[in-house]
Parts: structure tokens; C-alpha cells; sequence
């Protein structure tokens, strides 16, 4: 398993680098953050005095490097707009995108395997036919338009409940909702197609023969080899939520990490941008781990390889 | 009426579907008594295992669409039995084993934890420690080395032939009456195959089962079972003891079946195959499904079904041209469909 970990850095280390490279300079091509952090009249003196304050005169290569040598010593740089390391700002925010993402891939698994197994049980039956056609609608509708339409209906309308922003568990409703219907869509379709599958296979048979009640062949016998690939479509969902959910976060008012990089790229605080991307980076690259740890519990074959 | 182990009346499956009906079990009539062995031999599509999985209520309906006389443990109705009791039979009274263990057994669990799951379902009162020790026994018993170890390996982690073993470990855990083994050494090498008939011919002695044997291997017929049934596209052709059947054999189908072996010809002569190729199932024929591969058919065997005779050898024939010669050709055909 440490082999297998270390093996899995040293991959994981080329396309950081690659990444951190990219980032760095791309986040400078939108422009110098004194044109937005000094006002319009102010002096050429003064705009020089900020760039020179903030290490931005110096060449590009040196401030790379400052950067580059940062990130050995954990030192992800200072945010130019509230004065504090960068790093800290993008952990503050976490919890909340983390804790967003993991209500939505709960509920979406968790409902996705009840509606799969429920469609499976009896393939082109009319619930089968009922759930399809739902999934298919669940996973394919635009999440921003679903959200600008629920917060017209419910929260503005309705007034059931708020329209934005961050309190009780009242404004997480809508986020969640929003959020889950895209993975519970996609997942539903992968358990129905697997346990269609599994239900099908031999020792499916064999275990009826034994006189398994029903519901052990569906979720003890059927479901747990179904699982390799409900896993790989959770994962991959789940890392698409890990930066946040960009989209979802500014239109709710969320202060997760998704919004807090689309404001610091706005804002122009470099030091931000380059955090958030690096500190994503590396909880992909966990969460990817944990995938693989799981694919080894799950399937005694691959255990064995 | 006698009561049988085991008991089989006029079965009939059809696979419906809205493009087609396929007949896939047509008449079957058949019986097992306590201690025998039975077989039913056929090829491919015969049918052999479907009505086995009809009779365990394995085939999912719809589309399988089944109807029977009767199907009877010993003299029990069994098609009385609400499907919410039907788990008090299956794996019981009657047990499986499946051919090619590899896929027959779950392979995300562990060999002990599947035949645990016997006596998990069927003894709840037994302990953890009871059950282990209980799947312990069964392995010795199946000749599985060192069965303590054994018991946590998974299915890829066994050879083929032992993989079968624990499949048969499992089918015998609660003592069943009677035991079905469908093709039980198909996917094995041929010495493994002898080991696993050996070992499934002394279970049965020792416990006095039934031993259902499926296969499309006359040698392990010949060898193994008491009485045979010879399968043809869904239905029993010619059914008796292994003497009559492949002693007097009288069905063209049986002869044909017997002259195509290659233990039947002498040295350097052509292989005499059945010429032509079984029926498509979903075409309804009302004939006899082998008349158009049957040198002796006559017109009458491809407009009706034909009936089913007792010869003076012993065995039942389900035949026209059969029937003639025993002089019953005008007897009402027993079976229609």
C-alpha cells in the first residue's frame, strides 16, 4: 500500500508542477492588481510605490521562483487584499465547500442506489420506465437555470425559503438540491445498468437457489458487486465538487472555496488564486486515493492483484 | 400414487416475449427416488436446465411463462407452496449445485462466508462459532485441504476443481433430499471430473439423496445414474433405466445419439453425426420436434405430437414410429401443445 501510495505521488507530482506553472502565469495575464485596488486618480507614484511594495516590479522569473521555492516550506504567500496568508484563507473556506459537497454526494448515492436497484429489479417495467426518464431529465438539466428557477419559486415567491447566503440549515436546501440532481441523475443511471447486470450473473442465481431472501440477493449479493462502478461515477463527481462548485456558490452566496476563487481572480489577489489551486490539487489527489483504497476493500480481486 | 422424492408431471415453459414464443420445455415427465440417481441427458437448448430452474422457481416470470400436472417433494404439492415459504424448500430440501463454480460462486466473498450463509438463513439459532465449525466439517467432507485456512480465501483464490467442491460443500450444508447438479464437471479437466462424480455418488450414499444429474455426457451417465431421460428440444424422448436407454435404446433420437459417439464406430471410419441441427424453438411445430433429422419419420410425425409408449424393454418412448410397431400408434397423444 505505501509503494503503491509513493508511486502515486511521484505521477501526481509532474502534473502539479505543470499545474502551478500554468496557473501562476495565467492569473497575471488578467492584469495588474494596482489598476484595481488604487483609485483612478491616483498618482504614477504612487501606482509605482504599490507594485514595488507588493514584489510586482520585480521580473517575472524572480517572483515565479519566490513563489516556486514557497511552496517546499508550505508558504503559499500573503493575500494582497486582506493581508493574511493565502493558505489560511482558502482553509477557512473549505469546510463549508466540503461539507456542501459531501451532504450532496450522500443524499445522491443513497438515493441513486434506492432508485437504480428499485429500476433494476424489474427492467423496462413502468417504474423502470418512470425512473429512466426522470434520471435522464435529473442529470441533464442546466444547474444554473435549475437554481435561478428554484430561488425564484421558493425564495422569492414562496418565500419559504432564503435566497442566498450562508445561517441556519434553512440555506442549504436549495444549494443541495440544486447540487445532487446532476450526480443522482448520472449515479441512478450507473446502479440501474450494473444491478441489471449483477442480477443477471450466475451466483445471483445460485444465491435464490439458496433460499436468500430477496432483498439480500438485491443489496447484500447483487449491490456489493454492482459497486465498482457506482464507486468510479461517485468519484468522479465528488472531485468535480471539490474546487466547490464555482457556479452553484456564487449564486447562492455560499463562501466556499469555489466562490472565494472566483472573487480572488476578480480581485486579482494572485497569492489567493494560486492557493486555492494548489491546496484543490492536493485533496484531489487524497480523494483519488481514497477511491483506490476503496476499489481494494470493495473487490476482494483487485486486492489480490 | 407412489410418492417419489421427487416428482415432475407434464412441465412446460415458454419463454414469451412480444416478437416470439420460445417452447423451451415441452411434456416433461419425469421422477426420482430416494437414493437414485437420475439423469437427464440432452445437448445444448434441450431444455435440461431450464426445467430444473423452473421446478426451483429460478427463471423470472415474466417472460418465463410455466405450467405443470404437478411438481411434488415427496408427494408435496410444491406449486402450492406461497413464494413467501418457498425459501423453507429451496436450498433445504432440494439443493443445487451450479456448473462452472467460478461464476456460480459470488466473487466478492469469502467461500466460508457463502456457505455460512446456509445456516445463517436456514438455522438462525446456530452461533457464529457453530457455523464456522459446521463450514469446516463441510469442507473436510468435500476433501478441501486445510479447511480452517480455507474458509477465508475467495473463489479466484481456489483451483477449478476445488472451487466445484466448495460449490457441492454448499448445496449439501443442510442435508438436502434431493440435490440438483447442473452440469457439475463441465469446466473441469477430466481426472478432476472423475473426483467430483466420486465425490458426489458417495455424499449420495451416505446420505441417501437424490442426485439429479444434468449433463450432455453419456459416459458419466453410463457410469453414474440409475435411471436416464433423454432430452430433444424440450422434450423427454426416451426414458428408462441406464439398461434400457443404453442398453435397447429404441428412440431414432437415442440411437442416433449413441451411433455419433466416436466409441461407437471402428477405428479410422467417418464420425456419423445426426445430420441437420436442432429446431428453432420459436417456430410452433405441433410435430415431433426430431422429425426433420429422423431417418425413420414418417408423415404423421411432423403434423402430430407424438404419444408416449411403454416397450416391452422397459423404458417410455415418445415416439409415432415407436408407437406403431407397439401396436398403440392410435392411442391419444398424451401431450399437447
Amino acid at each position: 500500500m505505501g509503494n503503491f501510495v509513493l508511486a502515486r505521488m511521484a505521477q501526481s507530482l509532474i502534473s502539479l508542477i505543470g499545474l502551478v506553472v500554468l496557473v501562476f502565469f495565467l492569473v497575471r495575464l488578467t492584469g495588474s492588481p494596482a489598476d484595481l485596488y488604487l483609485p483612478d486618480d491616483a498618482s504614477e507614484a504612487a501606482r509605482q510605490e504599490y507594485i514595488r511594495i507588493h514584489g510586482l516590479d520585480r521580473p517575472m522569473i524572480v517572483q515565479f521562483w519566490e513563489f516556486f521555492s514557497g511552496l517546499f516550506r508550505l508558504d503559499l504567500g500573503e493575500s494582497l487584499r486582506q493581508a493574511r496568508p493565502a493558505a489560511q484563507i482558502v482553509l477557512e473556506a473549505y469546510p463549508t465547500s466540503l461539507k456542501l459537497a459531501g451532504l450532496t454526494m450522500l443524499i445522491s448515492v443513497i438515493g441513486a442506489v434506492l432508485l437504480g436497484v428499485w429500476a433494476a429489479v424489474r427492467p423496462t417495467g413502468l417504474l423502470d420506465r418512470v425512473i429512466s426518464i426522470l434520471s435522464l431529465a435529473s442529470a441533464s438539466a442546466p444547474n444554473f437555470w435549475v437554481a435561478l428557477t428554484l430561488i425564484s419559486v421558493f425564495a422569492v415567491w414562496l418565500r419559504v425559503v432564503p435566497t442566498s447566503g450562508i445561517g441556519g440549515w434553512e440555506y442549504w436546501i436549495l444549494p443541495i438540491t440544486v447540487l445532487t440532481l446532476r450526480p443522482l441523475g448520472l449515479l441512478a443511471q450507473v446502479v440501474r445498468e450494473a444491478m441489471i447486470r449483477a442480477l443477471t450473473a450466475p451466483y445471483v442465481r445460485t444465491a435464490k437457489s439458496k433460499g436468500v431472501p430477496f432483498r439480500s440477493v438485491l443489496f447484500v449479493h447483487a449491490l456489493r458487486n454492482a459497486s465498482l462502478p457506482i464507486l468510479t461515477m461517485a468519484g468522479n463527481q465528488a472531485v468535480g465538487f471539490i474546487n466547490g462548485s464555482v457556479v452553484i456558490e456564487s449564486i447562492f452566496g455560499f463562501p466556499g472555496v469555489g466562490k472565494l476563487m472566483i472573487d480572488a481572480i476578480q480581485q486579482r489577489d494572485f497569492a489567493v488564486v494560486q492557493a486555492g489551486v494548489v491546496i484543490t490539487a492536493v485533496v484531489i489527489f487524497l480523494m483519488n486515493i481514497l477511491i483506490d483504497v476503496a476499489y481494494a476493500l470493495l473487490d476482494p480481486r483487485i486486492r489480490h492483484k | 400414487m407412489t410418492r417419489h422424492q421427487f416428482e415432475l408431471s407434464n412441465l412446460n415453459v415458454a419463454f414469451r416475449s412480444p416478437a416470439q414464443t420460445v417452447h423451451a420445455v415441452r411434456g416433461v415427465s419425469f421422477h426420482v427416488d430416494k437414493g437414485e440417481t437420475f439423469a437427464i441427458v440432452g445437448e445444448s437448448g434441450s431444455g435440461k436446465t431450464v426445467s430444473m430452474m423452473a421446478a426451483m422457481r429460478l427463471l423470472q416470470s415474466p417472460p418465463a411463462h410455466i405450467t405443470a400436472d404437478a411438481m411434488r417433494f415427496k408427494g408435496e404439492d410444491l406449486q402450492a407452496v406461497r413464494q413467501r415459504d418457498w425459501w423453507r424448500y429451496t436450498g433445504e430440501k432440494i439443493a443445487m449445485v451450479f456448473q462452472d463454480a467460478l461464476t456460480a460462486l459470488n466473487p466478492v466473498y469469502t467461500v466460508g462466508w457463502q456457505i455460512g450463509e446456509m445456516f445463517r438463513v436456514h438455522r438462525p439459532q446456530m452461533t457464529r462459532r457453530e457455523i464456522r465449525a459446521a463450514s469446516i466439517a463441510l469442507l473436510t467432507k468435500v476433501g478441501i485441504p486445510e479447511p480452517e485456512r480455507r474458509l477465508d480465501d475467495y473463489p479466484h483464490q481456489f483451483s477449478g476443481g476445488m472451487r466445484q467442491r466448495a460449490m457441492i460443500a454448499m448445496g449439501i450444508a443442510l442435508d438436502p433430499e434431493v440435490l440438483i447438479a447442473d452440469e457439475p464437471t463441465t469446466a473441469l479437466d477430466v481426472t478432476v471430473q472423475a473426483q467430483i462424480m466420486d465425490l458426489l455418488q458417495q455424499l449420495k450414499d451416505e446420505r441417501q439423496m437424490s442426485l439429479i444429474l444434468i449433463t450432455h455426457d453419456l459416459g458419466l451417465v453410463a457410469e453414474t445414474a440409475d435411471r436416464v431421460a433423454i432430452m430433444y428440444a424440450g422434450t423427454v424422448m426416451e426414458t428408462g433405466t441406464i439398461r434400457q436407454v443404453l442398453g435397447t435404446p429404441r428412440h431414432p433420437y437415442t440411437l442416433g445419439l449413441l451411433g455419433s459417439r466416436p466409441q461407437a464406430i471402428e477405428k479410422g471410419d467417418k464420425l456419423r453425426p445426426i445430420l441437420g441441427s436442432p429446431p428453432n424453438l420459436a417456430a410452433a411445430s405441433r410435430g415431433c420436434p426430431f422429425a426433420p433429422r429422423c431417418t425413420a419419420a414418417k408423415p404423421v410425425c411432423s403434423e402430430q405430437f407424438p404419444p408416449t409408449v411403454h416397450v416391452p424393454s422397459g423404458q417410455d418412448v415418445t415416439c409415432h414410429v415407436v408407437a406403431e410397431e407397439a401396436g398403440q400408434g392410435n392411442r391419444q397423444p398424451e401431450v399437447t401443445t
